[in-house]
């Protein structure tokens, strides 16, 4: 099968002070439509950088990067933007949600962007929060929702867009046991929906999840387990 | 083209995110909210004061006439064949029959001559300014009659003996009593009070409030039962049209050099002074106070709004994780500068809303204070559409800063903890 996000000789650096720091290597890494692939490693070994390579939130420095046979390496910051709002979902660690806005608005607002007209943009939220069993506290404000539902809210913002690929940071590094097995949960069943989900993640649990775990370590890929 | 197309289809969406951006947030602005509030208010306030002034200036102008041109003979300077220069040049009812005859481009002509003379009634008798000219004098000079009428054509061709008084000689003269149909003396000659004119207040082209304070008759009653004679101090042409004023001195010219054997390089025998040549310089006066009336409130203004530019600054800084996050979300750099440009415009105009309705209803209250002769502020449209205006474009100016660094935050800053 074609891969859908295809990784080729990528390197990243940094300029610290006068330094250049290199943190990938020239990765090579190929994602498959409808994989559920978890990226570990050790803190600073580069997944995260990686992560956000492969949500076109930063360019390789070197390298190339395909999406769906897509150079992304050659897109320019409007292109990219487009894309990101287009086929990327993100999930994050801290969930970065607005405040003072109500969850229909925060879950409506990678459409917003998209250009989609407003009822358009708020059925479509409605919709995706009642999925992850938020349809009853479409009004409320992130600080009136407890750890587990801010992330639902965050997923569901993921999702509005209908993303290609699904890219969380640690979704369940802010959680509790209990409610991290829900989101897990609702990410497996994305999964199992079809859905590409590449997660960086710490926790045994999350990678007992994937069907492919793939370790970096100091900026090159070190194993790549496939499952089942 | 597409990128254009995009981003002004996208403005009012992304206003409508600043703006709830702003509902939900709008505790934090209240304090920077109030120098918007001030400064509007002086810019308003400013631009009254400089507009009141101006139609001060207009009015004063409109109370002795605005359109007219004056003719009146000097000396000849230039010395033709040898003949000596110097020669007095005196206008006679003759030079203004024949003007009279002889300018098409002219709507109104008129003599006048002011002398000052020992009027009397049988409770005053005092020195008094009068005025002897025709009766299209009235047009020409603005004279409003309160009561009465003003002298016509026909007492001008049968030389009556009335008279119209200023507004400010009725008590002078004749106290508590009607003014109308009494009689008045002039040099000792009795003349029927048959008008009293309106009052005309502070005039900029006489002293202080000349016509308030004149007598006016016919110019053939000054002649005749005063003994005047046909000298005439001046005439008054008063054009049909304002561009029509080069026109109608020439012709002027060409019905009184030939008359008063004049040369054609004569210049100054005989001038011409048009009063909106005149007072063109004395009005730009006021446009330039208008002007730095205007400059001093949008300082004040642009002072608060730097203050607005500051917050808002700290506010970007502040919000670096969630700018980055609706970078994640498909914000281009774009989106981010023009919701941060309409959040600080908003605020701005808000804010200088309120301050232009603080402004304007400090206007209305003066209204009611008696400022004596002082120019009353007027809030003309202009003056608030030209606050406004100022208001956009100064928060505009506020939002570059703010706008600029949100569209520098890289979306990377979403994934990492800060």
């Amino acid at each position: 099968m074609a891969a859908l996000l295809q990784l080729r000789e990528v390197t990243k650096s940094f300029s610290m002070g006068d330094a250049r720091v290199e943190i990938l290597h020239g990765l090579d890494l190929d994602v498959c439509e409808g994989e559920f692939v978890a990226l570990m490693g050790p803190s600073g070994s580069g997944k995260t950088t990686c992560l956000e390579i492969l949500g076109a939130i930063s360019p390789p420095t070197s390298g190339s990067y395909h999406l769906d046979g897509e150079p992304v390496h050659e897109l320019d910051d409007d292109a990219l933007a487009d894309l990101r709002g287009a086929r990327m979902g993100f999930v994050f660690q801290t969930f970065n949600l607005m405040p003072r806005m109500s969850a229909l608005r925060n879950a409506a607002l990678p459409l917003l962007y998209a250009g989609v007209p407003r009822a358009e943009r708020e059925g479509r939220a409605r919709t995706l929060l009642s999925q992850v069993g938020l349809g009853h506290r479409l009004d409320h404000t992130p600080p009136q929702l407890s750890g587990g539902e801010r992330q639902r809210v965050a997923i569901a913002r993921a999702l509005v867009n209908e993303p290609r690929v699904i890219l969380a940071d640690e979704p369940t590094g802010n959680l509790d046991q209990r409610t991290g097995a829900e989101i897990l949960d609702v990410l497996s069943d994305l999964h199992s929906e079809g859905r590409t989900v590449v997660c960086v993640t710490h926790s045994e649990d999350v990678a007992a999840r994937a069907g492919r775990v793939v370790h970096i370590r100091d900026g090159r890929i070190e194993r790549d387990d496939r499952r089942g | 083209m597409a990128s254009l197309r995009r981003s002004l289809a996208q403005i009012g969406p992304l206003a409508g995110e600043a703006l709830a951006q702003l509902r939900a947030g709008w505790r934090s602005q209240i304090l920077t909210l109030l120098g918007i509030v001030w400064g509007a208010a002086a810019v308003v306030m400013l631009l009254a004061l400089g507009s009141g002034f101006n139609s001060f200036l207009d009015l004063g102008i409109e109370k002795t006439g605005a359109r007219f041109t004056v003719v009146e003979g000097r000396f000849t300077t230039a010395e033709p064949g040898g003949g000596r220069a110097g020669r007095k040049i005196q206008l006679s009812t003759e030079d203004l029959e024949r003007l009279d005859a002889g300018l098409p481009s002219a709507e109104v002509v008129a003599g006048e001559s002011m002398r000052i003379v020992v009027a009397e009634t049988a409770r005053k008798t005092r020195a008094t300014a009068l005025s002897m000219a025709s009766p299209g004098i009235d047009r020409i000079r603005n004279h409003f009659v309160a009561r009465g009428r003003f002298y016509d054509a026909r007492d001008e061709a049968q030389a009556r003996r009335v008279v119209v008084l200023g507004a400010a000689l009725v008590p002078i003269f004749f106290g508590d009593q009607d003014p109308l149909g009494r009689t008045l003396q002039i040099d000792g000659i009795p003349f029927e009070t048959v008008g009293v004119l309106a009052e005309k207040g502070l005039q900029l082209m006489t002293e202080l409030d000349l016509h308030d304070r004149t007598l006016f008759i016919p110019l053939s009653a000054g002649r005749r039962a005063l003994g005047y004679g046909r000298r005439i101090d001046s005439i008054l042409l008063e054009p049909q049209r304002l561009d029509g004023i080069p026109a109608m001195v020439a012709e002027a010219r060409a019905v009184l050099w030939p008359r008063h054997h004049l040369v054609e390089g004569e210049a100054d025998a005989v001038t011409f002074q048009s009063v909106p040549e005149v007072m063109g310089p004395t009005l730009l006066i006021g446009v330039g106070l208008q002007l730095l009336l205007g400059f001093i409130g949008t300082v004040t203004l642009s002072m608060a709004a730097l203050g607005v530019a500051n917050l808002m600054i700290a506010l970007v800084n502040e919000r670096r994780r969630e700018l980055a996050m609706r970078r994640a979300c498909g914000a281009r750099r774009s989106d981010l500068v023009l919701q941060l440009l309409v959040e600080t415009v908003v605020v701005v105009v808000s804010g200088g809303g309120i301050g232009v309705a603080a402004g304007a209803a400090l206007i209305a209250g003066l209204g009611f204070v008696p400022l004596g002769g002082f120019p009353q502020p007027i809030l003309q449209g202009s003056v608030l559409a030209t606050t406004f205006g100022v208001l956009v474009v100064v928060g505009m100016a506020a939002g570059v800063a703010p706008a600029r660094l949100a569209s520098r935050v890289d979306p990377a800053a979403a994934l990492r903890a800060v």
